[in-house]
């Protein structure tokens, strides 16, 4: 006995052209699992400058996350909440490293935060030097990572309207307050996914990080440049540590939602 | 806690004054987008108008008068507000969510949810603090609203149809309990049910196009509708006229014959209103001349319970389902509507009485 199945109306056609569009995704990861050197592969991912390149990818994608969230709310906030001229277009330029290629937005923080950049004589002035250090790193992944969490989050927070947060405030809550007991923990789910996609993001930065950062092992050469190098020495080794990566990025994925998953957000049912 | 108010909205053609005494509660009717929303979120902060001022008692919430910019923020002026979908926070239990203006304003969390408890009690809703608000009734929910909104201790509390979106079976309960929390509170309540009104509120303020067109004490503006408006939500009709030694005669030239005495002068503005129940409808054109009698056309059948209400743009008539299949009464049909002369009871109108458009659709957002 089965289960009945509900009525979908799906084509057949439209059925196969998905199945082709899954097979051109899940067919290189196939095609790729097939080329590891499974002998060696413990020895691979474990040689010191893959556990290098590991660990400092973990590090500075979670303190990017972490930059991303800082921001990312505030930034939601106003554009969710608040109407001012010009906002249409700050909402384009705050996305644009969305679709800007990440080796162009490396340059960019390059010229502005580099010895010779924009903001590079004052910094030397107050004794800091960003580029090519790992805060340079961090700098390059939350650049590119930041508009998924905005993103995300300035839908979720239009969704959730403001219906609660004026109950709130009605009934004595300061605008601190009604953020952090009411509008925070409604748009938890989106908050959570979207500092996931941060993230992911960030943990798969390359050409920004290259630019921006270069490839010092240690310091910033992080996972993605890793593989990149190793391809053109020892195939075996990357091809193991584009498994490692991929391992890392599931697990964090599937941990984030689940932990996003049970907090459903419902409305209270009417009788 | 007496609170004075005037405000201006030029884009919502929004003007009204209002002053509401201590341990008043007053209700505001309307039709859809006479304002009613618009005034109570203009008390609450949630809306700024153009231009006026309004005082709870001495302190001032907002002041636009002569270029001042004075404007209290929501969360400083001890107006609470309770909605028709209770608007529970969802991720908060029900003590939580009761506990949450204690909270938010400092208590301890101990002190914080034992107020919730003692508010939880006052509407029947202890047994419900352990819960999420996904797991309540409307009912439920509602009363934990209430509950909550009290819990603020709100110097001013504002109830925008609180029963509106209740079932027909639990409203009755959520009506009996607001009439005993409200009791000597300052209170505004926005409905479309004349029961509210007349449970709840000591005086009505009747609201249309953005300006009060009437107020005064429930009972009396209710019996003595001066508007269309008023006189349909009382569920009454309301003719409009001249007085003449017989009656009245209406603004359309038609003689009314009233033998119920009335105080209004010969020749001065009045208005006749009509029970519906007092009506009858008759086709037949050659049944002898009645003194009282209107031809019109059927608009619209409206059940209502266990009568229906025929409705003609001038005059409605209550009839029992079997009269109106009987008769074979559709809409569109011209029919003579019929009542007695001790049926029409005829009171002064102001000389400005408005004919507000009468809406009768179920209560929407306004």
């Amino acid at each position: 006995m089965s289960e009945p199945v509900p009525f979908a109306g799906v084509p057949r056609w439209v059925v196969a052209v998905a199945a082709v569009g899954a097979l051109f995704v899940l067919l290189p990861l196939v095609a790729m699992l097939a080329r590891v050197n499974w002998a060696e592969f413990f020895l691979l991912v474990t040689s010191e400058s893959s556990m290098a390149a590991l660990w400092l990818s973990l590090r500075t994608s979670i303190a990017a996350t972490v930059l991303c969230i800082v921001f990312g709310i505030p930034m939601a906030l106003v554009l969710a909440r608040s109407h001012f001229v010009g906002q249409r277009l700050l909402r384009s330029l705050v996305l644009l490293p969305l679709v800007l290629p990440p080796v162009v937005g490396g340059i960019a923080l390059l010229y502005t935060f580099g010895r010779r950049g924009l903001l590079g004589s004052t910094l030397e002035f107050l004794g800091i030097d960003i580029a090519f250090s790992t805060t340079a790193v961090i700098m390059a992944q939350t650049f590119v990572a930041l508009p998924f969490l905005v993103l995300s989050l300035e839908g979720a927070l239009r969704t959730v309207g403001t219906r609660y947060e004026a109950i709130g405030a009605t009934l004595g809550a300061r605008p601190t307050t009604v953020l952090r007991r009411i509008t925070v923990p409604l748009v938890l789910p989106a908050l959570i996914s979207g500092a996931v996609l941060s993230f992911a993001r960030a943990l798969g930065e390359f050409g920004a990080t290259l630019t921006f950062a270069g490839s010092l092992q240690g310091t910033t050469r992080t996972l993605p440049l890793e593989i990149y190098l190793q391809r053109e020495v020892d195939p075996d080794a990357a091809v193991a540590l584009s498994l490692l990566l991929i391992v890392v990025a599931v697990i964090v994925v599937g941990l984030a939602h689940q932990a996003g998953g049970a907090a459903p957000l419902r409305r209270s049912a009417r009788a | 806690m007496t609170l004075t108010f005037s405000a201006t909205v030029a884009e919502r053609g929004f003007e009204v004054e209002l002053r509401i005494e201590t341990g008043e509660t007053v209700a505001i009717l309307g039709p859809n987008g006479a304002g009613k929303s618009t005034l109570l979120d203009i008390i609450a902060g949630l809306l700024r108008p153009d231009a006026g001022r309004a005082d709870l008692d001495d302190t001032a919430l907002f002041d636009l008068t002569d270029g001042r910019r004075h404007w209290a923020a929501p969360h400083t002026r001890g107006v609470s507000t309770l909605t028709q979908d209770a608007d529970l926070f969802p991720h908060l239990s029900v003590l939580e969510n009761v506990a949450f203006s204690a909270r938010s304003k400092g208590a301890r969390k101990a002190a914080a949810h034992e107020i919730a408890q003692h508010w939880l009690g006052e509407v029947d809703g202890a047994q419900f603090a352990a819960r999420k608000p996904a797991e309540l009734s409307g009912g439920q929910a509602q009363r934990v609203a209430i509950a909550r909104a009290l819990a603020s201790d709100p110097k001013l509390l504002l109830l925008d149809e609180p029963l509106a979106a209740l079932d027909v079976a639990v409203a009755p309960a959520i009506r009996r309990t607001l009439l005993r929390v409200l009791g000597d509170r300052t209170a505004i309540i926005v409905t479309h049910d004349i029961l509210d009104a007349l449970t709840l509120a000591d005086r009505v303020v009747v609201l249309g196009h953005g300006h009060v067109i009437e107020q005064g004490a429930t009972r009396e503006t209710l019996d003595r509708p001066r508007t269309t408006f008023t006189a349909g939500l009382a569920a009454l009709n309301l003719l409009t006229g001249t007085r003449t030694s017989g009656g009245m005669t209406t603004d359309s030239g038609m003689e009314i014959v009233s033998t119920v005495p009335t105080a209004a002068p010969l020749g001065s503005r009045v208005a006749a209103t009509i029970r519906p129940t007092s009506v009858r409808v008759s086709f037949d054109q050659s049944t002898q001349p009645h003194p009282n009698q209107v031809t019109a056309t059927i608009l619209d059948l409206e059940p209502r319970g266990d009568i229906i209400r025929v409705r003609s743009d001038t005059i409605s008539a209550d009839l029992t389902p079997t009269a109106v299949a009987d008769a074979q009464i559709t809409t569109g049909m011209s029919v003579e509507f019929a009542f007695e002369p001790d049926a029409v009871t005829i009171h002064a109108a102001d000389a400005g009485t408005e004919r507000v458009e009468s809406r009768r659709e179920s209560p929407g957002p306004s």
